[in-house]
């Protein structure tokens, strides 16, 4: 293949970084390549921006998930990159449209607000019977703004963020990037976003203040603040270390997932060390007996899972 | 309807000499741009109070067709441009299509004559003779200057001005050194000497130095000889003197005396200097007699402030290239003139940079520190102070501190040649901690250097530096913003300065040019010299900032050239990202602000500005535009905090300190 590319397509520009055109020939591709090459299995469309991409998986025809990146992997330069749960949506089954950022900016950026809004001017999301908008932080503010261009349809926001506009929430001390935005765009603020929604699903942790804050900020009968304590800004992780983030997601998607069912399945969490110790953190000073009652209770549970597992089957 | 065309504005704050040169410029302007001027003879600020009464000199129908007053120099100020924004354009299209679109011209420039790169300047000095007759003095002020035409026109007179006054003993003129006014007796002396039986004249502000010098000369004129001016006013006393000193043959004066100068442009000839008229020996030895004279401490001299600055002007001999090593003489004799109880501002600092040159550091510390709490210090001086603690620190290892002083000097004067100087020593030697200082190519600014600055400066350049000193354009390139030197902000307006980082750019060879920091550099360079398109610009910075995005600094510049395109959505996003590059970097939040604030989200970016001021440490700039944003909002105690960490930064920068005064009122 080497043969077919010229010297300066071959020569890079710096003696430690591969050309574009030399990466192809070393670099693996990424997973959603093998779907969507020209002689992929798969049906759908790669859209690249000057600073968002849009990967489009066309599967089932009825159901279609939307999930926008957070900051963690914006410099990702890397041809393996994939969009936000590009893997669990494939097993899914459901049609994908990964949003991919190449920017830091909240989504407050002309060209992907325009993008969307014409994709939903066109009838792209009205063309599906269930629509679903996922992210994490930064991730879940897009989640939950750009839920309101298909009405109906089901925003699952981890962390999310609700505005960074410093006229609304004055308190938020992160992002200053993202704060310099311009929130004067449509589509800036959660809070008058998730009206249209059939279900919204954020998860937070109550303890963690400023997300708590931005939960705080959104209302009505189709929002469903589930806690996820002492998870910091890492509810998903939690969740996936209890084994619960794919039920969770899944009932979330269906539109079937209820505080009440989430909730028994969030008392796994007493095996967890990371809530036994956001518990100490958050309660030794004021309320050591309790805090030493919880530590106990965690080491019996701790040694009845340990038996349990040595047990003869 | 058929627009009146503007005119050119003369004003000048100070006095006689400039404002005569000022009014001489404006006539020439005037008359060779077919329009008209007027003078605006009370500025804001003016610092003349003898000049207060301009009938004295100036017919009345004279001063009715050309003052202006308050109210018309406003209106014809509102869209005036000073004359300087046209020198550096290539033809005179601009200003004359900028004068017949009836805007005016304001001229405030007083020391020379004025040409513009169209204009050939040796063509237009011998013009100036005639303009004077066009003033339209008094009758009586008329009578005498008849009779200095008919005294000394043509007589081959040598016309010696020793300027002395309100340098010696005026408030705040003594506290600062004045080597291009001030020359030492023993220079008049050794001319007189050499053109013994020649006709002279001589006029100074001090008529002891007169007399003691007519003891040694007895056919040394002074003005009393043409004619007694002794019941006349200061204003018609200085006119006339100036009038009669521009008739003489030749004017032999310091480098810089508007005074003489005035004269010599009067008389069409160029005013010459003790370097014009004694070779380098004759020169050399009356200095050594100079400093002979100051080895008896300042009993020889009119009073401490002169001998003091004569003393400064003889650093220049003791501290010139090839010399030996003289610092502990010039430390001995500054020690008495400070016993005697000379007070200039200025004093301790050269008194500092001598202990500086004999390596004793804690001393040159201890006096540092001591003369920066003179309130005295003239604004050059103190920064001047702040770049010897600078690289006091520096050799002491203080990293911290020494940036903190570098950052006091180099915003307030990052033009002047000892703030460059100590400064680039400190660099050099890796005694400063960038931290301090906003994002920069550090690596490139090590090797972009200047030459070696041809004039006055108080630090004796050799003695500091090896190699040559930086060229911090370089770092105002990006940052000229958080200068408070005006001219030091005006960069991409001088074509000069411009050239020279092009020069530099060509000349270093340390890096290649495919460098990215050589090439986003030289693209921001070319895009402000106008040989590149800022779509050009754009294209090589883009390309530099694929390889390298987690650099804020080309991130920045990719937005400013974006701004330039008018691009504002672009340009807010890009500097986004430097600030994602390093979000608390006060520097980057602080230029976030004030391109929020051009970009009309006016309350988002001065939060902005406040959150930087809030992260900073040392940059006068950011404090005291975060206080005069609290000021405007009602808000004088946070006001306060802000501007008094910007006084305390810089006390002589006279809006901060206003502006800390209206907060504490």
């Amino acid at each position: 293949m080497d043969e077919d590319l010229s010297k300066e397509q071959l020569q890079p520009e710096h003696p430690d970084r591969k050309t574009g055109y030399e990466r192809i020939l070393t670099d693996p591709a990424p997973p959603w390549f093998v779907e969507l090459y020209p002689g992929g299995s798969g049906t759908g469309f790669l859209q690249k921006l000057e600073r968002h991409a849009f990967l489009f998986h066309q599967r089932d025809k009825d159901r279609l998930v939307v999930s926008f990146d957070n900051i963690a992997n914006v410099n990702d330069l890397s041809f393996a990159r994939e969009p936000w749960g590009w893997k669990f949506f494939r097993d899914t089954g459901w049609s994908h449209l990964g949003i991919v950022a190449r920017t830091k900016a909240w989504y407050r950026d002309p060209e992907i607000i325009s993008y969307l809004q014409a994709k939903a001017d066109e009838g792209f999301f009205a063309r599906f019977d269930q629509v679903v908008f996922a992210g994490a932080s930064m991730g879940g503010f897009g989640a939950l703004v750009f839920s309101a261009l298909a009405p109906g349809s089901i925003a699952i926001a981890f962390n999310p963020q609700t505005t960074l506009d410093e006229r609304l929430v004055p308190w938020e001390t992160r992002y200053r990037f993202g704060r310099v935005q311009d929130w004067d765009l449509p589509l800036s603020d959660a809070a008058e976003t998730v009206g249209p929604s059939r279900r919204t699903y954020v998860f937070y942790d109550p303890f963690f203040d400023l997300d708590r804050q931005h939960a705080m900020r959104l209302q009505g009968p189709n929002v469903a603040l589930l806690k996820t304590w002492s998870s910091n800004h890492y509810a998903a992780p939690m969740l996936r270390k209890l084994d619960l983030l794919k039920p969770v997601m899944l009932g979330a998607m269906d539109g079937t997932l209820e505080p009440r069912e989430y909730y028994r399945m969030m008392r796994a969490r007493r095996n967890l060390p990371m809530y036994i110790r956001g518990i100490e953190a958050r309660g030794g000073e004021r309320h050591p007996k309790l805090v030493s009652a919880a530590r106990r209770r965690f080491k019996v549970l701790r040694r009845q899972r340990a038996a349990a597992a040595e047990a003869p089957q | 309807m058929t627009i009146t065309p503007g005119v050119f504005i003369g004003q000048r704050k100070d006095r006689m000499g400039a404002r005569l040169l000022m009014m001489l410029t404006c006539i020439r302007l005037s008359e060779d741009f077919g329009t008209d001027y007027r003078v605006n003879w009370f500025p804001q600020g003016s610092d003349a109070p003898e000049l207060d009464h301009p009938q004295e000199l100036f017919s009345q129908e004279w001063m009715d067709q050309h003052f202006l007053n308050q109210n018309a120099f406003d209106a014809l100020a509102k869209n005036a441009l000073p004359v300087w924004t046209f020198q550096s354009d290539p033809s005179p299209d601009r200003l004359k299509a900028h004068l017949a679109a009836g805007r005016s011209v304001v001229v405030e420039e007083g020391f020379e004559v004025l040409a513009f790169p169209w204009e050939d300047i040796e063509a237009t000095r011998p013009r100036y003779r005639q303009f004077i007759h066009r003033i339209g003095f008094t009758d009586d002020i008329r009578a005498i200057m008849e009779c200095a035409d008919e005294k000394l026109s043509g007589q081959g007179v040598s016309a010696y001005h020793i300027r002395r006054g309100d340098i010696l003993n005026g408030l705040p003129w003594k506290h600062t050194t004045w080597p291009a006014k001030i020359e030492p007796e023993e220079l008049y002396e050794a001319h007189l000497a050499k053109t013994k039986g020649q006709a002279s004249i001589m006029f100074s502000d001090q008529p002891e130095l007169i007399a003691r010098f007519q003891r040694r000369f007895p056919d040394l004129m002074q003005m009393s000889d043409i004619a007694d001016l002794s019941s006349l006013t200061r204003a018609q006393r200085d006119f006339l003197e100036l009038y009669t000193m521009s008739r003489a043959d030749q004017v032999i004066a310091p480098y810089i005396s508007a005074f003489s100068m005035a004269a010599a442009r009067v008389s069409g000839q160029q005013r010459k200097v003790f370097r014009d008229v004694l070779t380098e020996e004759e020169i050399e030895q009356a200095n050594e007699r100079a400093i002979q004279r100051l080895r008896a401490g300042p009993d020889g001299f009119l009073n401490a402030s002169e001998a003091a600055h004569i003393y400064s002007k003889t650093l220049f001999q003791m501290n010139r290239l090839g010399s030996e090593d003289r610092a502990q003489e010039a430390l001995d004799l500054a020690e008495p003139l400070l016993e005697a109880g000379a007070d200039n501002a200025f004093l301790p600092l050269l008194q500092a940079l001598n202990l500086f040159y004999l390596g004793r550091w804690e001393d040159a510390l201890d006096l540092t520190n001591a003369a920066l709490k003179d309130e005295n210090l003239w604004p050059e001086d103190y920064a001047v102070l702040c770049a010897v603690r600078c690289a006091i620190q520096g050799h002491l290892k203080k990293r911290w501190q020494a940036a903190q002083s570098f950052c006091q000097a180099f915003w307030a004067k990052p033009l002047r040649p000892d703030v460059v100087v100590l400064g680039s020593r400190a660099f050099y030697r890796d005694e400063l901690a960038l931290r301090l200082l906003p994002p920069a190519d550090w690596s490139l600014q090590r090797v972009m250097r200047r030459p070696w600055f041809n004039f006055n400066s108080h630090v004796a350049q050799r003695k500091v530096l090896v190699r040559l000193p930086c060229n911090f354009d370089v770092l105002l390139l990006d940052w000229a913003d958080l200068a408070l030197d005006q001219k030091a902000r005006r960069l991409f307006q001088s074509a000069n300065r411009l050239e020279m980082l092009q020069a530099n750019l060509e000349r270093m060879t340390d890096l290649p040019d495919e460098d990215p920091r050589v090439m986003s550099f030289n693209a921001i360079l070319q895009k402000h010299m106008g040989q590149f398109s800022n779509a050009q610009a754009i294209d090589i910075t883009r390309k530099v900032l694929s390889h390298h995005p987690d650099n804020p600094l080309y991130h920045k510049r990719l937005s400013e050239l974006y701004e330039a395109d008018g691009d504002l959505p672009k340009a807010r996003l890009t500097l986004a990202e430097a600030l994602a590059c390093d979000p608390e970097n006060p520097f980057l939040i602080f230029a976030m602000g004030r391109f929020l604030e051009r970009s009309g989200a006016v309350e988002q970016g001065e939060n902005q500005i406040l959150q930087a001021a809030d992260l900073d440490e040392a940059t006068v700039a950011i404090q005291g535009i975060a206080g005069q944003i609290q000021l405007r909002r009602g808000k004088k105690g946070k006001a306060r905090k802000y501007l008094r960490k910007a006084h305390d930064l810089f006390p002589p920068f006279k809006r901060f300190s206003n502006q800390l005064k209206r907060a504490e009122s």
